[in-house]
């Protein structure tokens, strides 16, 4: 079974079917206790770093999603994704799951102010390590992530920086895209996290 | 924007690189052409230059290996979203054809152009987006047919009469330098960037030995063509991708948005498809939309009971869980609780228009709720001379708000996009306010959707050109005025980055 964690964001139902089609067990649930059953566990998320980290704790689910991840294939998915690391510049004051070394940084600061942020749209991915993911996929976002250990990074795209949009350690994937609305590219990295539960 | 452009030479199936054009003096880089074309892809490179030397020498294009290998280079190409402009022998409209419908960007022709104007005529009526003429040169004057027979012909003068037979964009090579690694011939390309028109793309190829060379080149031209320095580590990948960063910065695709009016849990106004049953269902024409290319759809609801959004959230979570297009839902939105309902059904963003102007709290307050990047603030605009005056409640009433001050004063309160329709230029198809487009571009950091007068292909491509991320159209799209498909290939091959 591979859980989807419902803490309050988004249209869950669209990731669950997106991943249904590889993999016919996918269940959306905010119950602790099936969340620690869970096979693989994915992570979704919409809106802003603070205030899901606060709806994670009141549902419960700090605990368990600490103790969860990474013993178990687990999948980040945008600001999911963010949540692995401890500190956002979105939300200075509220720690994150801290699962992975390093920071969540605002993008604007970063690039020259003829780029625009918003991060919106379809980028191109480019891969650089195994294994590989590339094709045009759907972003939407104005932070990145910057892992300590910059060879957790597998791809990357172009936007007045070098922007790290997927992360791999071990059984964890960080993906700053939004698979379930990315086509071929989204496929295949649903594929992908879905052979790590088989492995 | 200008291009770097790692080049790839075929010759009997291999990567290799002649010096002066000399097949007698040749060196092997490798045996695998893919593994180049990815290699290059991720650098960061997006446009590769590709030369089937086999082919420029006999002038039979599909002889011989190297075809079945370019036609998988393109295969693949198009998976990884990289463009390949191709030369080497193409000298019929059959084989320029077959290989533009296969999937390739750009086809070069040198020797046509030269020796068969009436073909050369015709090709630039029918595919002069698709077309790019290379010309080598020593001296000044042109040579061809792989560089082996000499003719006399001067430069500047059939540079501008091919650019006066339509031609759009030209790669200079001086054979003199090409594969000696002494330098480019700076003059020539400051010359043509004198004499050229300004929409003619130029390309320099031939000399590069270092970074410098690149940056001397790319102040006179939009693209340049590296190959041996690279493949001699003259340049540094690493060092190249950097300089790529600086010239071409973004790989973002800029999108084609069409936009549905639903009333009632139906779309209205104008929609004329013979080949959907029904051209009221909101969900069948997304999922139309999806399969033609839109990168987004925005619905804007307009029925006349919007306390529970009872009609449109079902469709949103419908097409959230079906067809996976990203959505932006707007109309007569006023509270973060709607805002949340819509977010919660599936949409990617949720449009603000006349409550941003009567509450602008509600935009700073579903930023900092929902992310700025969920949050689209809706402008309508009317001109008055070189300013534009915003209007709210679907344009009936003005406001005496600056539309430049007020973008300004919205992305300060955290809106992460901006929804911008001229109501002079709506409904008239002579256009985008280009104006308008120019000034939001420059006053504000947030990408903008530009919106109201799109007729043709070339006003989407005006728009985008004045700063537009985005470009909005409804009746155009939704008669079949044009497809997005046809209006997406007609966009990159402009040059600009299209998802396709």
């Amino acid at each position: 079974m591979i859980t989807v964690v419902d803490y309050g964001s988004g249209n869950l139902r669209s990731i669950q079917k997106s991943i249904i089609r590889f993999y016919p067990n996918v269940m959306i649930s905010k119950d602790p206790e099936l969340i620690e059953q869970a096979k693989a566990i994915i992570l979704p998320g919409v809106g802003a770093f603070g205030d899901a980290i606060k709806d994670i704790q009141q549902n419960g689910l700090y605990e368990v999603l600490i103790e969860k991840i990474g013993r178990v294939p687990t999948m980040g998915i945008c600001l999911g994704m963010q949540l692995l690391f401890s500190y956002s510049q979105e939300s200075s004051g509220i720690r994150g799951l801290g699962i992975i070394p390093g920071k969540v940084l605002n993008i604007k600061n970063e690039i020259s102010s003829s780029i625009k942020v918003p991060h919106m749209g379809w980028n191109r991915l480019i891969p650089i390590s195994e294994p590989y993911f590339y094709g045009y996929a759907y972003f939407n976002h104005s932070y990145y992530c910057r892992p300590e250990n910059r060879s957790l990074v597998i791809c990357q795209v172009n936007h007045g920086m070098t922007i790290p949009v997927i992360i791999l350690k071990d059984k964890i994937l960080g993906v700053q895209f939004h698979p379930e609305k990315s086509k071929r590219a989204g496929d295949t990295l649903i594929q992908y996290f879905v052979s790590l539960i088989e492995k | 924007m200008k291009k770097i452009i790692p080049a790839i030479d075929l010759f009997d199936g291999q990567v290799v690189r002649l010096y002066q054009g000399d097949f007698n003096k040749l060196s092997i880089y490798s045996k695998t052409p893919s593994s180049l074309l990815h290699y290059f892809s991720k650098e960061g490179f997006d446009r590769m230059h590709i030369i089937n030397l086999n082919g420029a020498y006999s002038g039979e294009f599909e002889r011989g290996p190297n075809y079945a290998i370019i036609c998988s280079l393109i295969e693949e190409s198009k998976k990884w979203g990289v463009n390949i402009q191709l030369g080497g022998g193409l000298r019929t409209e059959k084989i320029i054809k077959k290989l533009l419908d296969k999937g390739l960007f750009k086809a070069i022709i040198g020797t046509l152009a030269i020796q068969n104007q009436k073909l050369l005529q015709k090709l630039l009526k029918r595919y002069k987006d698709d077309i790019i003429i290379a010309l080598d040169v020593q001296n000044n004057i042109v040579s061809t047919q792989g560089w082996k027979k000499g003719f006399q012909i001067e430069l500047n003068p059939l540079f501008k009469q091919f650019e006066s037979q339509g031609a759009l964009e030209f790669i200079i090579t001086d054979i003199s330098r090409d594969g000696t690694l002494t330098g480019p011939n700076f003059e020539i390309y400051k010359d043509l960037s004198k004499i050229k028109y300004k929409n003619t793309k130029l390309i320099a190829a031939g000399g590069i030995s270092n970074l410098e060379d690149i940056k001397n080149c790319l102040k006179y031209t939009d693209g340049v063509i590296i190959g041996k320095a690279l493949y001699e580590n003259k340049v540094n990948i690493a060092n190249l991708t950097k300089l790529k960063l600086k010239y071409d910065p973004t790989n973002l695709a800029r999108r084609i948005i069409p936009c549905l009016d639903v009333k009632d849990g139906r779309v209205v106004k104008g929609i004329q498809f013979n080949n959907l049953k029904d051209s009221g269902d909101p969900v069948a024409l997304a999922q139309f939309y999806n399969q033609e290319g839109a990168d987004e759809l925005v619905f804007l609801d307009i029925s006349a009971n919007l306390e529970d959004r009872g009609s449109i959230i079902p469709i949103i979570k419908k097409v959230a869980e079906e067809i996976y297009i990203p959505l932006t839902v707007g109309g007569g939105i006023r509270s973060i609780s709607e805002i949340r309902r819509i977010i919660k059904a599936g949409a990617e963003k949720v449009s603000i228009n006349t409550s941003a102007v009567k509450n602008p709290k509600l935009i700073r307050e579903s930023a900092q709720k929902f992310g700025s990047q969920s949050i689209v603030v809706a402008i309508d605009v009317k001109r008055e001379g070189n300013l534009w005056e915003v209007y709210i409640k679907s344009g009936t009433e003005s406001t005496g708000l600056d539309g430049i001050a007020w973008a300004k004063k919205v992305v300060n309160y955290g809106a992460g996009e901006l929804l911008v329709t001229s109501m002079d230029r709506d409904g008239t198809q002579g256009g985008y306010d280009l104006d308008l487009i120019k000034e939001l571009y420059k006053a504000v950091s947030v990408p903008i959707i530009a919106s109201g007068g799109a007729g043709t292909h070339k006003h989407f491509y005006e728009a985008i050109n004045a700063g537009a991320e985005a470009v909005l159209a409804a009746s155009l799209f939704h008669k079949r005025m044009l497809s997005i498909q046809d209006l997406k290939v007609y966009l990159s091959k402009k040059g600009i980055k299209i998802r396709i």
